[in-house]
C-alpha cells in the first residue's frame, strides 16, 4: 500500500451569477464567488470576484439508471469527478451542479480534497449551505489517500475511462509515473471496455487484497485515507435517494468506528474485526458520510 | 424426465460450477429441518372446493380441512395437535416464509397463511412470536395479509427497497463471484439467524423462467437471502447450483422444519409472475412434507404436464434457439433464460432431500 498526500482543500464555494439574495445568507452561505459583472450589486458584502472562464469546468456528479439501454453492465452509470480529482487539477474548478446535486458536488470535492466552486440554482442553496456547514464540522481530514494499485496514466482518453471505472468499482489506485514496487499491482491503460479493464485489475489484485470493499449499493463511491493510527472513509452516494444500509470492509483492525453522516444521526452497526479486516454497516447513507476508524 | 434431444437436456458440468464460500457460525441441528424426519414423503391433498377458478375465491373451511388432513397424513398422528407438535413447541419463535414475488396475482394465499398461524397459536405459540416474512415490502403489502391473520401475528419484509440490506445478517452469507459483480455477498434474512427457532415454508406451484420451476427450494433459498437476482442476469444462469447452496446454509437448513406448498392456484408460464391471465391454472391442491426436494420433484411433473397440455415447450428445453427469441411474457414457446429445473436434483445431491421419484412416497388425499 502507498500513500499520496493531498493538500487540504478549502471548503467548496458557491458561485452565483445573480444579485444578492437573503436566501443565500439564510442557507448559511456567508461568502460567495461572483463574476466581475456583478461586483457593483454585491458591494459591501462578502463576495470574491472570479472569472469562470479561467476555471476548469467539470461535469455535475450524479447517476443515470439507463433502464432501457443495452450496455455491458447493468449497474447504474455513475457520473463522478473522482478520477479527474485523482489525476490532479490545475487550479480551481467549477461545477454547474444539476438540480438537487449541489450538495453531492460539494461533498465529492471534499472527499477528494479538491478546491471547487459550485454553481447552483436558488432551490439548491439550502442544501449546499447545509453540506458546507456539515463539512466545516468534520474533524481535520488532511490524511494521505491510500491505494495499492498503481495506474500509469498516459493522459489518453482510454486512461481517463480506465481510472473512472477503477474508481467506480472502488479499486483504490493512485497515478504513478512508473511502476511502484511497493504497490500490490501496477497497471497500464488499456483500450476497450473499461468495465472489463477494471475487472481484470480486480482479478489481478484479488478481492482479499482490496483495501476497501462496499456491499449493498452500486451507486456509492468511497475514498480511503489514513495513516498508521487511523483510517477515514468518505462515502459518496451518487443515487437519487438515501441508501438503506451499506456495509464497508477495510483491511486492518480498526475497532473504534465513528460516523459523521450528513443530515442524520446514524451510528455504525455490526462492527466486526476479524481475519485481518474491519467491517461495519451504516444503516442509512444520505448524500455523504465520513467514517473515522482507529485502534 | 420427458424425452428431449440430449444436447438440449445437458445440465451444467459440476466442475464448471461457481465457487461458493459459505460464511456462517451456526452448526447444523442434530436432525436438520431439511429434509427433516420424513425424507421422500409427500402428502398431496386435493379439493375441488378449495378455490373457485372463476372468482379465485377461497373457502377457508376447506383450506383448514386440507391442512388438517395433510398434517395428519404426513406425521401419522391421530391427534391434530400432536401433528403440529412434531414440529413446533409453544416456546418457538416461528417464521412463515411467504411467497410474494408474484403478488398480488399469485402468492402464498392469505387464507392458507392465516390458517397456519391459527394452528400455531392453537398449539401454544404466542401470536407475537409468529412472523410472516418476505424480502420486499411492496410485494408483501400488496397481498394484504393483515386482513386475514390472527391479531398479533407479525408481517415483516427485509427490504423497503430492492437493494436495501438492513434486514439482513452481516455475519451470515454466501460469497460468490458469478460474472464480475462487485457485490459478491448474499446475506441471510436477519430474523432467520437472530430470532426464528423454526420456519415454515409456504411456496406456490409455479413455473420459473430461470430455474424451470419455483417451489419449496427456490422460495426458501432466494426468499431468504439478499442479492440473489444476480444469479440470473444473463441467459445462462447460475440457478442450478445457487438455489441448493443457499438452502443448505445454516441455520436456514436446520430451522426450516415444514413445507406446505400452496397449489390452490399455480402459474404454468412466465413465473414467478403472472404476466397474463391465461398462464394461471388451478391445481386446487396443497402438498405437505419436510423434504423440499421431493415436493419440488413432483412440482416439475405438475408444471411440465400443464405446459404440455397447453402446447408449450418443455421446462427441460435448454436450447438457446428458444431463449429471448420473442416475448417471453406472452409466448409460452419462448424462454427468458436457459431453464435449470436440474437445480432440484442438485439440491438433492447436497442432502436436502430425495430426488429419485421411485424413492418418493406420495399419499394422495381427495376431499
Amino acid at each position: 500500500m502507498s500513500v499520496v498526500l493531498l493538500l487540504a482543500a478549502a471548503l467548496p464555494g458557491l458561485f452565483v451569477d445573480s444579485d444578492p439574495s437573503p436566501a443565500i445568507r439564510d442557507a448559511g452561505v456567508d461568502c460567495v464567488s461572483i463574476p466581475a459583472a456583478r461586483a457593483e450589486a454585491w458591494k459591501g458584502q462578502c463576495a470574491n470576484i472570479v472569472d469562470p472562464s479561467a476555471l476548469t469546468k467539470l461535469p455535475a456528479p450524479g447517476v443515470r439508471y439507463r433502464m432501457n439501454e443495452a450496455r455491458a453492465s447493468s449497474a447504474p452509470w455513475v457520473d463522478s469527478n473522482g478520477a479527474r480529482y485523482s489525476r490532479g487539477l490545475s487550479g480551481q474548478a467549477i461545477i454547474a451542479a444539476a438540480d438537487g446535486k449541489a450538495a453531492l458536488a460539494a461533498a465529492e470535492a471534499h472527499a477528494f480534497g479538491a478546491g471547487v466552486l459550485i454553481t447552483a440554482g436558488p432551490k439548491d442553496w439550502k442544501a449546499f449551505g447545509a453540506m458546507r456547514q456539515f463539512l466545516s464540522t468534520l474533524p481535520a481530514g488532511d490524511l494521505p489517500a491510500l491505494a495499492n494499485i498503481g495506474f500509469l496514466d498516459d493522459g489518453s482518453p482510454d486512461a481517463s475511462e480506465n481510472m473512472n471505472l477503477l474508481l467506480r468499482r472502488n479499486l483504490m489506485f493512485r497515478v504513478v509515473a512508473k511502476p511502484d514496487p511497493k504497490l500490490d499491482v501496477n497497471v497500464k491503460p488499456k483500450s476497450g471496455d473499461p468495465n472489463a479493464f477494471a475487472y481484470e485489475v480486480r482479478q489481478k489484485l484479488t478481492d482479499a487484497k482490496r483495501i476497501l470493499r462496499l456491499y449493498g449499493s452500486e451507486v456509492v463511491i468511497a475514498r480511503l485515507t489514513g495513516d498508521t493510527s487511523r483510517r477515514r472513509v468518505a462515502l459518496l452516494n451518487y443515487g437519487n435517494r438515501p441508501v438503506e444500509g451499506i456495509r464497508i470492509r477495510i483491511l486492518g483492525a480498526w475497532p473504534k468506528v465513528t460516523a459523521y453522516v450528513f443530515g442524520q444521526k446514524v451510528d455504525p452497526a455490526d462492527v466486526i474485526v476479524e481475519d485481518g479486516s474491519t467491517e461495519f454497516s451504516l444503516p442509512l447513507l444520505p448524500v455523504y458520510a465520513v467514517v473515522e476508524l482507529s485502534r | 424426465m420427458p424425452a428431449l434431444a440430449g444436447a438440449a437436456m445437458a445440465e451444467p458440468k459440476t466442475e464448471d460450477l461457481p465457487k461458493y464460500r459459505v460464511h456462517s457460525s451456526y452448526a447444523p441441528a442434530k436432525q436438520p429441518g431439511m429434509p427433516g424426519p420424513f425424507p421422500g414423503r409427500v402428502v398431496n391433498v386435493h379439493s375441488a372446493n378449495s378455490m373457485d377458478p372463476k372468482t379465485e375465491k377461497v373457502d377457508p373451511a376447506v383450506v383448514a380441512e386440507m391442512i388438517k388432513q395433510g398434517m395428519l397424513a404426513l406425521t401419522g398422528e391421530k391427534d391434530y395437535r400432536d401433528a403440529w407438535r412434531r414440529f413446533i413447541s409453544p416456546s418457538d419463535v416461528v417464521g412463515i416464509k411467504l411467497n410474494c414475488s408474484g403478488a398480488p396475482k399469485i402468492c402464498s394465499h392469505p387464507v392458507v397463511v392465516a390458517e397456519i398461524a391459527r394452528q400455531l397459536i392453537a398449539n401454544g405459540v404466542q401470536a407475537k412470536n409468529i412472523t410472516c416474512y418476505e424480502r420486499f415490502n411492496d410485494q408483501v403489502v400488496s397481498a394484504k395479509y393483515p386482513n386475514y391473520l390472527p391479531d398479533g401475528v407479525n408481517v415483516w419484509a427485509a427490504s423497503s427497497g430492492r437493494d436495501a440490506i438492513n434486514g439482513y445478517d452481516p455475519r451470515t452469507y454466501v460469497e460468490v463471484d458469478f460474472f464480475g459483480e462487485d457485490d459478491t455477498r448474499s446475506n441471510i434474512v436477519r430474523p432467520i439467524s437472530e430470532r426464528f427457532t423454526k420456519i415454515i415454508n409456504v411456496p406456490n406451484m409455479k413455473d420459473h423462467g430461470a430455474s424451470g420451476v419455483t417451489g419449496c427450494l427456490k422460495n426458501i433459498a432466494y426468499g431468504s437471502f439478499h442479492n440473489v437476482a444476480r444469479s440470473h442476469r444473463f441467459e445462462k444462469t447460475n440457478t442450478y447450483s445457487f438455489i441448493g447452496t443457499l438452502a443448505s446454509v445454516e441455520p436456514l437448513r436446520s430451522r426450516t422444519v415444514l413445507q406446505i406448498m400452496d397449489g390452490l392456484k399455480g402459474i404454468w408460464h412466465g413465473g414467478p409472475f403472472q404476466h397474463a391471465d391465461r398462464f394461471g391454472f388451478f391445481p386446487q391442491r396443497m402438498m405437505f412434507g419436510t423434504d423440499p426436494v421431493a415436493i419440488d420433484r413432483l412440482l416439475i411433473d405438475i408444471i411440465e404436464e400443464k405446459r404440455k397440455a397447453e402446447g408449450a415447450i418443455s421446462v427441460f428445453n435448454r436450447s438457446m434457439d428458444y431463449v429471448k427469441k420473442g416475448d417471453f411474457r406472452k409466448d409460452p414457446n419462448t424462454n427468458n433464460f436457459v431453464r435449470e429445473p436440474g437445480h432440484i436434483e442438485y439440491a438433492g445431491s447436497l442432502g436436502l432431500g430425495v430426488f429419485e421419484k421411485s424413492k418418493i412416497t406420495v399419499k394422495e388425499i381427495s376431499l
